[in-house]
């Protein structure tokens, strides 16, 4: 194992001298970084902490003596930081005695210096341990370790959150919900948008987002629940009603129908709220009126299946379980067979995942079951610590030599093609609220221990190597730069991308399937781009090999539904539903489909057409209304017809 | 459940408001017009919580008063909260006159909240809390606050 290092700053004007010196660093395994300027210098430890400074006296356009004084007035140098000077020139003793008092310097070498003295000299200095103040973040998921937690225990863990990453929503609703709390959530996103979730008693009763486009009559028009001039006619009125009241006393709408609809709108909003990028949260618990259309504990596992399928990247959940991934994943209190969590589609489709869990097993384990992939598992296990019917244990499982080897094949794969920033990203769950200098010991905890087989020390080291290459690169100042170009170009390829998908779309309306493969093709990370998973989806549906329909569909299947709940109020969203649901033989849920998307966009031809054709196929069952599902009653009472 | 309660007392240009219950998207500020005072007071002892809609209105609501000298006083927790997180909660032309500061003793599981004064237990940029905290039964309390994040409003306006 690697011993904690020493961050070291050689600022020397001999470029030569300075990288042979920090090669002599290195090896004696500390971080040291050497710049020639000391205008690099000064903008370097503005932006980060160094135990050693190793100055030269003589250095272009300002002394090392005007220097130190900068670094410790102008910067926010550390008082525990040891500073040497170092001048092959100024050698005399009053000279080196006036500019320690001078600059309060620990010392000064002469150059030329043996090896040995300034292997001494740094020796003699105890690395600076900053006090680390675990990150906000990590005790979010600590949770996960405990079986129980208190409802003071709740409130003073959400209370220590300062910023939270937007996907780690699902995670707080999922906790308020869990432990029965009454109160509102506010939620600042870092534009300066405020949104918040109400709770009742673990329900949610409220959402509230700056979103016009989740407005009610917006979406009782949309749903075909009220017709336009219905709604601008109780517009008319000013009394202080709310408008879902004025719409149901003047019977324009039945208070049903508007429970469903204010549910659907919880809904899209709840997942607008789930955004990449930081989020700070306060929840001030208070008591609040509970309203018919809450969401319940059920209805929200509907909505966390949804969430995590069609929201959490992978990535996001890949780098969020790294911590865990050598941890056996244990059952909780909560763990009963016949909860609802075990028939969400992600846990079903991971054969006997249930069975596994029961006898033991790590997250690394379960990656590699034959069959498993990381995509389904990772999401399997997250709605199932999300709905707390799953802990990690707090100690590692000591891995044989052919576990380890498989463990550290895995990270190499996973660093593979990666570039050095991607590389500390992929790991940042780990590194969060850890000084930087403690990294690669962060790492290689979780790499694990040195092996003792030679083959698999090669791996082992080579990954070493390759995090320490990564967290070098992130201290040159450069790297900042890169980002910045790298944040560029990634926003002028998302930019092409919905081009070249709005030209896909055009040529699936013309039923253009292999033009539109062919476009699509092009695209990098289709499936993160908003319509990307539709119209791929849709494409397959167009192309379907009827000798491999049943696989195929299964794909599908898999693709819709990671598709976000806020991209599902489209008109083309229900259009490929019915697509999809006629190619599996559903005809009346293909008619639905294409009904909900005509109300949605009445002049929807090509979901004109389909009703039309399956209306000549289609013969008028008779309802049952004691068995049909209550949103379709609701619907049939009360929908308006559309155009 | 305590609906938004307003008192506007008006004296000469000294406008003195007291506020209570929930802050919500049912409070109406309209009546609350204090654009042309020269000294708003606002008392938010009653205050029992506040939800995002509540946020919005109040930022809107009190950057009327930016000609004026505000001064926020009796803070509750639900309150300054509010005034460490979101931008433009507090603004820079208001002070907090004082605020209440929730303790707790693990042991009983007392709670009480202790107001701290301007010039008394803080200034600008330091904390200075009242040297012992005891419940009823005469027990040691602490307080039930992440400190950095909870007197963030006085250290980051040094």
């Amino acid at each position: 194992m690697a011993q904690i290092g020493l961050k070291i700053l050689i600022v020397e004007d001999d470029a030569s001298f300075g990288s042979v010196l920090r090669d002599l660093l290195t090896r004696q395994g500390h971080f040291p970084f050497h710049v020639t300027k000391p205008d690099e210098a000064l903008q370097l430890v503005q932006r980060q902490s160094f135990d050693v400074f190793l100055i030269d006296c003589l250095l272009p356009n300002m002394t090392g003596t005007d220097l130190i004084k900068k670094i410790k007035s102008e910067t926010n140098f550390s008082k525990t930081a040891k500073i040497v000077m170092m001048s092959g020139i100024y050698t005399d003793k009053s000279f080196q005695q006036e500019s320690i008092q001078e600059t309060g310097a620990d010392g000064f070498l002469k150059k030329p210096f043996d090896i040995s003295e300034i292997q001494t000299y740094i020796s003699s200095f105890k690395p600076q341990t900053p006090k680390v103040e675990e990150h906000p973040r990590k005790k979010l998921y600590e949770i996960f370790e405990k079986e129980k937690v208190s409802p003071r225990e709740k409130r003073k863990m959400i209370e220590s959150l300062e910023e939270v990453d937007g996907f780690d929503l699902p995670f707080i609703y999922s906790l308020l919900a869990e432990t029965k709390s009454s109160g509102h959530l506010n939620i600042f996103n870092s534009d300066g948008a405020v949104s918040g979730v109400s709770f009742c008693q673990g329900q949610i009763v409220g959402v509230d987002v700056e979103d016009k486009s989740t407005v009610l009559g917006h979406m009782l028009i949309q749903s075909g629940y009220l017709m336009p001039q219905d709604l601008q006619e109780v517009l008319q009125d000013k009394s202080p009603r709310k408008i879902g009241q004025k719409l149901i006393d003047s019977c324009k709408l039945s208070p049903h129908a508007f429970d469903l609809i204010l549910g659907e709108q919880m809904n899209v909003r709840l997942t607008r709220t789930i955004i990449e990028g930081k989020v700070r949260v306060n929840f001030v618990a208070t008591e609040v009126e509970n309203v018919p259309a809450a969401i319940d504990q059920e209805q929200l596992l509907t909505y966390m299946h949804d969430w995590v399928a069609s929201k959490l990247p992978i990535q996001w959940l890949e780098s969020l379980y790294m911590m865990w991934s050598g941890q056996k994943i244990l059952k909780t209190s909560l763990w009963k067979l016949d909860h609802p969590v075990f028939k969400t589609s992600f846990i079903t489709r991971l054969g006997k995942l249930a069975d596994r869990i029961e006898a033991g097993v790590t997250l690394n384990e379960l990656l590699s079951v034959d069959g498993y992939d990381s995509v389904s598992v990772h999401k399997a296990l997250h709605l199932m610590l999300l709905k707390g019917v799953i802990i990690f244990s707090a100690e590692k499982v000591k891995l044989d030599s052919v576990s380890q080897r498989k463990h550290l094949k895995k990270i190499q794969q996973q660093l593979e093609g990666k570039d050095n920033s991607e590389v500390l990203e992929l790991f940042q769950d780990l590194l969060q609220g850890k000084p930087d200098s403690t990294w690669l010991d962060e790492f290689m905890i979780f790499v694990g221990p040195a092996p003792e087989d030679s083959e698999i020390l090669k791996v082992w080291q080579n990954l070493r190597e390759r995090f320490d290459k990564a967290i070098r690169i992130h201290w040159d100042q450069s790297s900042h730069e890169v980002t910045k170009i790298k944040a560029t170009e990634k926003n002028n390829l998302r930019l092409q991308a919905l081009q070249k998908l709005d030209e896909v779309k055009a040529q699936l309306q013309l039923n253009q399937f292999t033009k539109a493969k062919e476009l699509i093709k092009s695209i990098k990370n289709v499936e993160e781009i908003p319509g990307g998973r539709l119209y791929k989806s849709w494409i397959q549906i167009g192309t379907l090999d009827q000798t491999k329909k049943v696989a195929q569909l299964k794909e599908i299947e898999l693709e819709l539904m990671q598709i976000p709940p806020d991209e599902r109020y489209d008109a083309f969203y229900l259009y490929v539903m019915g697509l999809y649901h006629k190619a599996k033989g559903d005809k009346s849920a293909a008619k639905k489909s294409f009904e909900k998307s005509v109300a949605i966009n009445p002049s929807f031809l090509i979901a004109k057409r389909e009703i039309t054709m399956l209306d000549s196929v289609i013969e008028q069952p008779k309802q049952d209304i004691f068995n049909m599902d209550l949103k379709d009653v609701v619907a049939g009472f009360f929908k308006k017809k559309s155009g | 459940m305590s609906k938004f309660q307003a008192k506007v007392d008006r004296q000469g240009s000294k406008i003195s408001v007291q506020l209570g219950g929930i802050i919500d998207e049912d409070a109406d500020f309209t009546a609350l017009a204090i654009k042309d005072a020269q000294e708003i007071v606002i008392d938010m002892d009653a205050i029992k919580s506040i939800n995002s809609c509540g946020i919005r209105e109040w930022i809107k609501w009190i950057s009327e008063g930016d000609k004026s000298k505000v001064v926020y006083s009796k803070c509750p927790k639900v309150i300054v909260d509010q005034m460490n997180m979101v931008d433009g909660f507090l603004p820079s032309f208001a002070k907090v006159e004082s605020f209440y500061v929730p303790y707790y003793n693990e042991d009983s599981g007392s709670e009480k909240n202790i107001l701290f004064r301007y010039g008394v237990e803080y200034r600008e940029g330091q904390v200075q809390p009242p040297p012992d905290v005891k419940d009823e039964s005469g027990q040691v309390m602490e307080m039930d606050i992440i400190e950095s994040k909870y007197f963030k409003f006085i250290t980051s306006k040094v």
